[in-house]
């Protein structure tokens, strides 16, 4: 069974996991994801797959804002658009050659995209100040799982949490408002990744704990 | 695990094992397109070849033939001879086994990547490219019908460190390569030999699949070198091929598709584009990516 459709809005990860001048993989349902960012510019979500020699993207470079394959070093700009093959250097790339790249949104500190954007509603998250990274969390667990043990005040949180707009669940501990966004790994894994707003390093430091004892829950049973 | 039912994967010889490694009264287990297969040498010192049973029995023998020192045997009845290399016969040449490394993906992927200078820059950095010579000069490819291999010559590179001997003295050098499909599971070159312009090192790779996301890959070789030691010419191949796994393990997907829109090939894709082609034309489904109908 799917456990979402394509055209929902996924999380991938924390703002703050994306540096400048790195690739990473992620994988939503299955689904290769390169997300990577260049020196400036913001987060780039692409198929994690070079059009050249289907090589994963993510294990790229970053240099000079373009993403270039490990495999034969073509390079790719920000946007998708490849624009250099080293094997041809005199050569300027067809713009037939390009990456599969997917949108990319923020809201509360941490990264969306949807793979089916033709059928996705409108983000309705925003990105808003203040929001700061406590970690992200990967469980042996179904989506379904995690969302109701997330929505219980059974969690190690103490607090229900709710369900926002834009499918951030966040709740109110001791002053401190947390969020979580719940990622599809595939139909056995889930990832959370979890930021707050309001807490000191101490204060994030002890969430980062919970957050570890949130997976513990979500495999114990 | 099922076995293929792909007539052009049964009728193929599949490499098993080493002769040097294979002594008379030991046998190995060995995965072939699904099938297991039990090679044993008896105390003669001759080969054979059953297929195992699903309880681990011995079952039906199958051909057994030895080449380049390897073991070879089919699943199929009539399989396609092993190719002619006649450097392996010449009485200078050192005959080095580089030993047998498991790659998780398709064969063809395998094959495809063997065929490609442009990788060199970017995943041999400084042994067989380098960053400030990445372009792949025009070569020749053709189908040799006689033969019905698939032929790149021509190819030429520029080679920081091209073999063990070259790297010994250091400076570079163009390299002549030419490349050989023998067979959807076995592809070879032959380059320049160091300080040596009229003869070639020959280079092999024979694939045994596992599954069709699977092989084992068998790399050996017959070259023309006095100096190095065989434990520094396995260390250099072994070395090389360690890294392509880097690659070969992650390109998605694992099978070949050889849809012509598939994938976006260049000018220095003409040998994959060849090797495609010529592959399609087998009629080989196996390690391939069925295309809808």
């Amino acid at each position: 069974m799917q456990t979402s459709a394509l055209s929902d809005w996924f999380p991938v990860g924390l703002e703050a996991q994306f540096q400048p001048a790195s690739s990473h993989p992620v994988i939503v349902n299955g689904y290769g994801l390169a997300v990577w960012r260049g020196e400036t510019g913001g987060v780039q979500i692409w198929e994690d797959r070079c059009p050249h020699r289907g090589m994963r993207l993510s294990f790229g470079f970053v240099r000079n804002n373009r993403l270039a394959c490990l495999y034969h070093g073509w390079e790719y700009q920000q946007g998708g658009q490849c624009s250099r093959i080293p094997a041809h250097p005199d050569l300027e790339p067809p713009k037939t050659i390009c990456a599969k790249t997917f949108e990319s949104r923020s809201h509360c500190g941490i990264v969306f995209t949807t793979l089916d954007r033709a059928a996705a509603p409108e983000f309705d998250g925003k990105p808003q100040d203040g929001w700061m990274p406590v970690r992200s969390i990967f469980a042996a667990v179904a989506l379904e799982k995690a969302v109701a043990h997330l929505a219980s005040d059974g969690n190690a949180f103490g607090v229900a949490a709710a369900r926002d707009d834009a499918g951030c669940y966040t709740l109110t501990a001791d002053g401190t408002q947390i969020a979580f966004a719940v990622q599809p790994v595939d139909a056995g894994r889930t990832a959370i990744h979890i930021t707050s707003r309001g807490a000191d390093v101490a204060r994030r430091q002890a969430l980062a704990r919970l957050a570890i004892r949130l997976r513990r829950e979500l495999e114990a049973n | 695990m099922t076995v293929t039912s792909d007539p052009v994967a049964l009728d193929q010889w599949i490499p098993c094992a080493w002769t040097a490694k294979l002594t008379p009264g030991s046998s190995e287990n060995v995965l072939i397109l699904g099938q297991q297969v039990r090679v044993a040498c008896d105390s003669q010192g001759a080969y054979a070849c059953h297929a195992l049973d699903d309880d681990g029995a011995p079952g039906r023998a199958l051909p057994v033939t030895q080449k380049f020192d390897l073991i070879f045997t089919t699943l199929g009845t009539n399989p396609r001879p092993l190719p002619l290399i006649g450097e392996f016969d010449e009485d200078d040449r050192r005959i080095a086994m580089c030993g047998s490394v498991g790659v998780n993906t398709s064969p063809f992927r395998i094959v495809e990547n063997f065929l490609d200078m442009a990788h060199f820059c970017f995943v041999h950095t400084d042994i067989l490219g380098s960053v400030e010579n990445t372009e792949v000069l025009a070569y020749k490819c053709e189908l040799r019908r006689d033969v019905d291999e698939v032929w790149a010559t021509d190819c030429q590179f520029f080679q920081p460190a091209a073999s063990k001997s070259a790297a010994e003295q250091g400076g570079g050098q163009m390299t002549q390569y030419k490349y050989r499909v023998m067979s959807p599971f076995s592809v070879m070159l032959y380059k320049t030999v160091f300080g040596q312009e009229h003869r070639d090192d020959a280079i092999c790779v024979f694939i045994r699949p596992k599954s069709e996301t699977e092989c084992v890959a068998y790399m050996t070789m017959a070259i023309i070198d006095d100096a190095s030691t065989m434990a520094q010419l396995i260390d250099f191949q072994q070395a090389i091929f360690l890294q392509d796994r880097i690659i070969l393990e992650n390109q998605r997907p694992a099978l070949l598709s050889l849809a012509p829109n598939a994938e976006i090939p260049t000018k220095a894709d003409l040998s994959s584009i060849a090797f495609r082609r010529w592959l399609k034309a087998t009629g080989i489904k196996f390690g391939t990516i069925r295309e809808a109908a």
